[in-house]
């Protein structure tokens, strides 16, 4: 926990509400911390790749299915949102050595097949009948 | 309708004459005769008035040594003790209550959360303590929001271990410092906090096995329309005596610390 005072957040169009800092103080440090994580998932790629029986993709491709993971989240500006995901990716990386997880889990989570994409512009909301 | 309606004004008025009548003449008779005959009824709950002045002054004396943290010191039903503290402080006052001479709250009976989304800490952590010593109970609450992490307790306490997985799994209220925190009941991967007041009752996925992939699959759930909607009101008035009572026992102030600034969750 950081010892800086607290530091103003806008909440919203005129809100400010004064937060502390879980972990970074700006921008640049919660990106530090989300680069390190990426490099040490990274590092830990082939291991998780061999453990859990992914062999039916290469590593390269395996690769990329975890970078797509970390850039899913790339919309996000809350420092402590992002702060939390990366606490939340260590808790990943050590369920992963632990082998915490089965296989099935582990492609539930990165790969869902069975769940179709949701549809995102107006048609096709109105082709598949939902709102 | 206007026959539902007419319906409803007659069995209205049918619950309102012969239960009012017969539950007060029986409460009035029952009364009456408990109070001349014996003073104690041993079906009847009584509080410990040496019991609960002890843990009053016990209250006072903790929210002295601990000025910067303790909030607020109450009583909830009747002879609860609570302390509401400020949650930069779980540590150094769990560490207080369980090293203090006078206190020696050893005991780690419960961790377990609440949610209000009304508040704007939404999320509350209540810690329940047992003095083997004193034979005394206290309850140390804090709060937070759905972000920022509070201490956690294993430092003072081993066996929150288990505890504060279980309320991160189902609040998902983080804690630092935490040696393992995941989750404790609900499926690796699981999406959501489920005791959050808005998780819905289905949840978001359902499971089943997909001979095509070979495994167990989640999917989102769908629900046919007559089961989306849930009607929770009963249609029947379980105690028309206590219409006009509360139906919780309500929180009695010991004391209460002013604070000049708004107390904002990891404010230092």
């Amino acid at each position: 926990m950081s010892a800086t005072a607290g530091r103003v957040v806008r909440a919203g169009q005129h809100a400010v509400r004064t937060v502390a800092p879980i972990k970074s103080n700006n921008s640049a440090e919660a990106r530090m911390s989300v680069l390190a994580a990426y490099k040490e998932f990274q590092r830990l790629t082939p291991k998780f790749w061999w453990d859990f029986g992914l062999h039916d993709m290469p590593l390269g491709v395996f690769r990329a299915v975890i970078k797509k993971q970390f850039t899913k989240n790339g919309h996000l500006t809350d420092v402590r949102v992002v702060d939390r995901l990366v606490g939340e990716t260590h808790q990943h990386m050590k369920s992963i050595r632990y082998a915490f997880y089965n296989p099935d889990h582990v492609r539930n989570y990165l790969f869902a097949e069975n769940v179709e994409a949701k549809p995102k512009d107006f048609l096709s909301k109105f082709l598949n009948g939902k709102e | 309708m206007l026959g539902s309606v007419i319906r409803q004004a007659v069995s209205r008025q049918i619950v309102r004459n012969s239960p009012i009548s017969t539950t007060a003449a029986v409460a009035q008779t029952n009364q009456t005769g408990d109070k001349k005959e014996s003073p104690k009824k041993p079906t009847i709950w009584k509080i410990d008035e040496h019991k609960r002045e002890r843990l009053a002054n016990f209250g006072k004396y903790a929210a002295e040594c601990l000025p910067k943290f303790v909030q607020k010191v109450q009583f909830a039903a009747g002879d609860e003790l609570e302390l509401l503290i400020h949650p930069s402080g779980v540590v150094p006052v769990l560490s207080f209550l369980k090293g203090n001479h006078s206190a020696q709250f050893t005991n780690l009976t419960f961790i377990t959360g609440m949610d209000v989304p009304t508040r704007k800490n939404r999320l509350e952590v209540i810690y329940s303590l047992y003095s083997v010593r004193f034979n005394a109970r206290v309850r140390v609450r804090t709060y937070t929001d759905e972000i920022a992490p509070i201490d956690s307790a294993t430092p003072v306490f081993k066996g929150a271990d288990w505890f504060e997985r279980e309320v991160y799994d189902m609040y998902g209220v983080w804690f630092n410092n935490h040696p393992d925190l995941r989750r404790i009941l609900t499926d690796y991967g699981f999406e959501g906090h489920p005791f959050r007041k808005d998780y819905p009752l289905s949840g978001y996925n359902e499971v089943r096995y997909d001979p095509e992939l070979k495994r167990v699959v989640y999917e989102p759930s769908e629900l046919a329309q007559e089961f989306r909607k849930f009607d929770l009101n009963t249609p029947w008035e379980t105690f028309p005596a206590f219409r006009n009572q509360s139906i919780t026992s309500g929180y009695e102030t010991i004391l209460e610390v002013a604070e000049p600034t708004p107390a904002t969750p990891q404010n230092k």
